[in-house]
This record gives C-alpha cells, sequence and structure tokens, in this order.
C-alpha cells in the first residue's frame, strides 16, 4: 500500500470514528434525559437536576433544551409521555390523572407537545395548579384532560397541540427532591377515556 | 484478519472517546443553554430584576418556564461587592435559585425556610464570605448569604401566580425588589 493510500485509509477510519461518536451522541443527548431517573410508574423525576449531581446525559439534554429546572429547595418535576397502558399521549384524547401525590406545598400541571417543533405552541401552554383543583374525597388529585369538556378539574388541550404530549406535573416545596428513600412515592395514574379521529 | 480486528477494536473505542467528549463539552458549547440565554438578556448587574416570563412570552427566550409562575432574574457580578437581591411583599409560594456562570444552582430556597416574607439575600465570594466571618456586617443579619465560586452568575425567583388575582400582589413584589452591589462591604474588617 502505497504511503498515500495509507494516509486516506487512516485519515477515513478517523473521520469515520468522529462520526460515529458525534452521530450517537447527537442521538442520545436529544433523546435520552438522564441517567439517574426516579420512577413512579409512567412518571419520572430528576432530583438534582439543577445542581452539579446531575449525570453528564442529564446536564448535556438539559443544555440543548435551553431548559431552566426547578432546584431541589424550590421542588421537582415529573414527566409522563404515556398512559398507564404504556401508549402515547395524544392530543386527541381525553384522559383522567387521579391518585395520591408527594407531600408538597403546592403543584401545577402543564400538558405540552412532546415534539418541540414549534416552540411558540409551548411557551405559554395553559396550566392547572393545586389552587383551582377541587379535591375529591378518594384521591389527592383528580383531573380530567383532554380536548372534551369533563366537569370539575377539567384541564383543556389545546386544539392545535402536537399529536404527541408530555405530561408535566411540579411539586413546590416537596420533600421528593431532598429525601433519600423514593420506594414509597405515588404519582397519579393516567387513563385514556377515549379519543376523537385524528 | 487480526488486523482487521484491532482495526475494530480501535475505531470503536475511538467513537466512544468521541462520543463521551462531546456529551462531557455539550453543557459548555450548546448554543442556548439556560446560562447563554440568562446572559443575552441580562448583559451586566442591574438592579432592577428581568421578567424572564415577559421575556418567554414574546419568544426572546424559552427556558421551559412553569406558566403558573412569574419568573425574574438578576445577573451578579461579585468581583468588586457582594450582590444583595431584597425585597418586601407577600405572596404564596416563592423560591429563590443562585445559579454559576454556567447556569447550575449553586444554592436554592423557598419562602418556608426564609426568615423574611420577601426575599433577602446576598452573593459573595470566597474572599467576601472570609471577611464576613471575621467581622459579621450588621446590614445582613437577616439576609441569606450565598458563597459563590463564580464571580458572575445569576439570581432566579420563582412568584406563584396562579391566577389573575395575584397579579397585583405578584407586580408590588416585583418591584419592591431589587439586585444591587453592599456598598462599602468589608471596611469595618480593614
Amino acid at each position: 500500500m502505497s504511503f498515500v493510500a495509507r494516509s486516506l485509509t487512516i485519515a477515513g477510519l478517523v473521520a469515520a470514528t468522529i462520526g460515529v461518536g458525534a452521530y450517537s451522541a447527537d442521538r442520545v443527548t436529544t433523546s435520552f434525559t438522564g441517567m439517574t431517573p426516579i420512577n413512579v410508574g409512567v412518571w419520572r423525576g430528576y432530583p438534582g437536576l439543577a445542581t452539579r449531581d446531575a449525570d453528564p446525559y442529564a446536564r448535556a439534554n438539559l443544555a440543548r433544551s435551553g431548559k431552566l429546572p426547578v432546584a431541589d429547595t424550590e421542588g421537582i418535576e415529573f414527566r409522563a409521555v404515556m398512559d398507564d397502558e404504556r401508549q402515547p399521549l395524544r392530543a386527541n384524547c381525553n384522559y383522567t390523572l387521579s391518585g395520591d401525590l408527594p407531600a408538597n406545598r403546592l403543584w401545577t400541571f402543564r400538558a405540552v407537545p412532546l415534539d418541540r417543533g414549534d416552540p411558540a405552541q409551548a411557551i405559554d401552554p395553559p396550566y392547572f395548579t393545586s389552587r383551582q383543583h377541587a379535591r375529591q374525597a378518594d384521591a389527592a388529585v383528580s383531573l380530567n384532560a383532554g380536548s372534551l369538556p369533563a366537569g370539575m378539574n377539567w384541564y383543556r388541550f389545546e386544539p392545535d397541540l402536537d399529536d404527541n404530549l408530555m405530561f408535566v406535573f411540579t411539586l413546590y416545596d416537596s420533600a421528593v427532591a431532598t429525601t433519600a428513600s423514593f420506594s414509597d412515592l405515588a404519582m397519579p395514574t393516567i387513563v385514556n377515556k377515549g379519543c376523537s379521529r385524528g | 484478519m487480526g488486523k482487521l480486528f484491532y482495526g475494530f477494536i480501535t475505531l470503536a473505542i475511538g467513537a466512544v472517546v468521541a462520543h463521551l467528549a462531546i456529551v462531557l463539552l455539550l453543557p459548555l458549547t450548546a448554543p442556548s443553554t439556560a446560562a447563554r440565554q440568562l446572559a443575552g438578556v441580562m448583559p451586566e448587574a442591574i438592579a432592577s430584576p428581568s421578567d424572564l416570563s415577559a421575556l418567554q412570552r414574546d419568544g426572546t427566550i424559552d427556558l421551559h418556564l412553569d406558566p403558573a409562575f412569574r419568573i425574574i432574574g438578576c445577573r451578579y457580578d461579585v468581583s468588586e461587592a457582594p450582590m444583595r437581591i431584597s425585597g418586601s411583599g407577600r405572596i404564596d409560594f416563592w423560591s429563590v435559585s443562585v445559579l454559576d456562570s454556567f447556569g447550575v444552582s449553586i444554592f436554592s430556597a423557598n419562602n418556608r425556610i426564609s426568615p423574611t416574607p420577601g426575599v433577602d439575600l446576598a452573593v459573595l465570594s470566597a474572599p467576601q464570605l472570609r471577611s464576613f466571618r471575621q467581622s459579621p456586617d450588621e446590614r445582613l443579619a437577616n439576609t441569606i448569604v450565598v458563597p459563590s465560586n463564580d464571580l458572575t452568575g445569576f439570581v432566579v425567583v420563582r412568584l406563584f401566580e396562579p391566577d389573575g388575582s395575584w397579579t397585583a400582589l405578584v407586580d408590588n413584589f416585583i418591584s419592591a425588589t431589587s439586585c444591587e452591589p453592599v456598598p462599602n462591604f468589608g471596611d469595618l474588617a480593614g
């Protein structure tokens, strides 16, 4: 093999190596939100996300998204991208969320498009808070989320939301972020009550 | 065969190294990290806090902020003097986070653990903290003191505004809050 051919081969291999590494890093940091979540049913939270304790993948994902997360003493955010049947959350479906929440002083709920292709849609989504929530006897949280009006505690989806959604519960002044044990945490179930065509 | 095998292993190790390098460098190099966005709208430390929620609504920044909150921020620069964010006002809930220049939270609190109803917090550099410990400054007696290794960074305050009936209270809270250097700090300590 001539010197030129050998040099070209090595250069090609180096380029391929960097390409594979860059491509995998790009893919992973876009979708993978961190290595150490608390999983409660379909909900995921990341204590320490705002601090130096966050793992490198969580920090890289955060850097790309531009998100400013709540810090531990402020609160903790739980996100869900599927219902209890493990089906993606969709804007043309109606859901009930019911169950308990970890101890908190107040909570907020919102639904945002999972694929933020058009960020303007998600910048100022409607929200629901514990102050508006009429508490039912049997559960700490009982929310109806969807485009069809549904009694008390109705969170209305914007009709032009993208197809797939992410539900976000943020618990403020919650001990979850600072406690050592996550084993007995409870989050609301997400049940699909039917979808319209689309 | 052996050459091919070693070639493949070298390629795999190289790819892993490139992958890890990119993942680790992203917080410093990504174009729109929270810190870059905050620095963009707060290029220097000034007394009146920026309304980050309003900047998010008009599309200037996108920090994925909770829409049930009004969120304000200040930039600090403690190279000359400590920066104190203080104000008065009573609302249901507020929380504060001090960020270093990379947007990483180095301290956070909420109104339940604050000695005052409004925000009262001072960011100090390491030498300022040493001086403060040697001779505590009376003016900061009820102030939460936060040491920062970085000389610059941001303070972000989240004010709960569940609906329009809270807007006036939150507005008052914001207009009563300012971020100012502590003048003549450490003079007493010499």
